[in-house]
């Protein structure tokens, strides 16, 4: 029973973190971009 | 130039070099050497029925990483100098210029099996003479496999960074059917049974797909 | 090749299915726990015996990112379109998530039924041999440098890769390798119930390696952008 658990705990928090690890990416990469977008208009005008 | 001429051409190039400085052919031999001794002071002392079964999975790891560290430098020549851009912009097709080096390396791996064989066979007292044909040719299909992707991942571990620790990592599990069926065959043989078909046959089609997927993959591997 | 205006069907669908495919996954995933639960318990094995509902699954996942790698490599070298690459790199990433899930699940099941964490059964032994040869993969990946090279190398790997898991099986069976596993489990050698616990395992593990491979892709795609912005940011 307890080697049950473990291996379906296991596979599910396996497979969280690592979705967790791939939201994170995507959402700091959405706001780096969105932060580009906003931001490089005032640059040219600044240029 | 048609591709059987870029073969010879490539291979009396590499041979030239080999036997100009000899060094890689030197560093193979002496490593794979160094490797018997240290199975022998690493392994307990086998009762002698055990001997055969146990050398033919030595001799080809044996064989696998003095192959690694000759394929290694395969193509640090190349680098210098900026010869590989130069044979990427050669007109030529860059199949028939793989399977020069590949042959260059397929012979200077039977040339470190056979020397390596014998000082098994001095070392572990076999007597391999009779087995000489059989034994050769399991050698070579073996050999035909580990030059073929060798020769691929040599060019391509080269333009790497840390290519010397890259090489044996991507090496190693794809050569991993060749050492199966290899040391399965050469295993019979050392026990006195006959030719085994079944991992020969194995050896056979794995040294092909790996040749043809080898071929077609070098293609790719210069375009720069 | 112009991929600022028009963006390649992988990435315009990988975006796209993200939030559908993590619903789909949601909702297999709650049905088959439900009936992993109300599964019969085997006979011999006893409990233990449902770890099958989420190793074989897992098993099957994994040998879907790697053939998924192996595909987009020989389609990246083909077209030269880099959407394939990430997809590949993003396909034999979460691929060897299931892998090690595989890995880990089948000692448990060892250790609980056999008594030991590991043998060298044979296919044990070939999902082992599956694990290094994609963490080279990866590590191929991060040694290279320049992005159309990594992805040309990466390719080639990907590709002479997929022969090997294939011919590791004949070889392995050749050795004479020790089969604790039944050869025949997907012919109907589980027992009455189990068909459907089974069925539905792997069709939400699918689930869920599909909705992380298309974010796991979209990440992918995000960066590359992220890169052209930069690039162009630059240049100005």
């Amino acid at each position: 029973m307890n080697y049950l658990i473990a291996s379906y705990a296991v596979v599910l928090g396996s497979i969280l973190l690592y979705k967790a690890y791939v939201a994170r990416e995507k959402a700091t990469l959405k706001r780096s971009l969105a932060g580009f977008k906003t931001a490089s208009p005032q640059e040219s005008k600044a240029g | 130039m048609n591709g059987y001429r870029v073969l010879v051409a490539v291979l009396h190039k590499e041979m030239l070099t080999e036997w100009r400085s000899r060094d890689r052919v030197i560093a193979m031999l002496i490593f794979s050497l160094l490797v018997v001794v240290i199975y022998h002071f690493a392994l307990p002392e086998l009762p002698s029925s055990e001997v055969p079964s146990t050398v033919s999975g030595l001799l080809w790891s044996a064989y696998l990483f003095a192959a690694i560290l000759g394929l290694n430098r395969s193509f640090s020549a190349e680098l210098e100098n900026h010869a590989l851009t130069g044979l990427a912009m050669a007109p030529l097709d860059r199949g028939w210029i793989f399977l020069g080096k590949a042959l260059a390396n397929f012979i200077l791996l039977i040339f470190i099996q056979a020397l390596t064989a014998t000082a098994f066979a001095l070392g572990f007292d076999l007597d391999l003479r009779s087995l000489f044909l059989p034994l050769a040719g399991i050698f070579a299909l073996g050999a035909v496999g580990i030059t073929s992707v060798g020769t691929l991942f040599a060019a391509i571990a080269v333009r790497t960074r840390n290519q010397e620790l890259l090489l044996p990592l991507l090496l190693l599990p794809l050569l991993m059917p060749i050492l199966i069926a290899a040391t399965t065959a050469t295993r019979a043989l050392l026990l006195g049974e006959p030719v085994p078909g079944t991992p020969v046959r194995m050896l056979v089609m794995a040294d092909t797909i790996f040749l043809v997927l080898s071929f077609i993959c070098f293609e790719y591997v210069l375009d720069d | 090749m112009n991929s600022s205006t028009t963006t390649h069907w992988i990435d315009r669908n990988a975006a796209k299915l993200g939030t559908p495919s993590l619903l789909l996954a949601l909702l297999l995933t709650a049905v088959w726990a439900v009936s992993v639960v109300t599964a019969p318990v085997d006979s011999a094995q006893g409990l233990i015996q449902k770890t099958l509902y989420v190793h074989v699954p897992c098993a099957f996942a994994a040998y879907m990112g790697f053939v998924i790698t192996g595909l987009c490599g020989i389609m990246y070298l083909w077209k030269e379109e880099t959407a394939y690459d990430r997809l590949a790199y993003a396909a034999a990433e979460v691929g060897i998530l299931f892998c090690s899930l595989v890995l880990i699940t089948g000692p448990i099941w060892a250790r609980g039924t056999w008594g030991k964490w590991w043998s060298w059964d044979a296919r044990l032994a070939v999902t082992v041999l599956l694990w290094f040869l994609y963490l080279a993969y990866l590590l191929l990946r991060s040694f290279s440098e320049g992005s159309p090279r990594t992805a040309r190398f990466a390719a080639i790997y990907g590709v002479v890769g997929v022969p090997v898991i294939i011919l590791n099986y004949f070889a392995i069976d050749l050795a004479g390798g020790r089969a604790m596993h039944p050869d025949n489990l997907e012919q109907g050698s589980l027992g009455a119930g189990m068909g459907m616990p089974f069925l539905l395992g792997v069709l939400a593990i699918l689930a869920i390696f599909f909705h992380l491979l298309f974010t796991r892709t979209e990440v992918e795609t995000l960066r590359a952008e992220e890169l052209r912005t930069h690039l162009l940011s630059d240049s100005h």
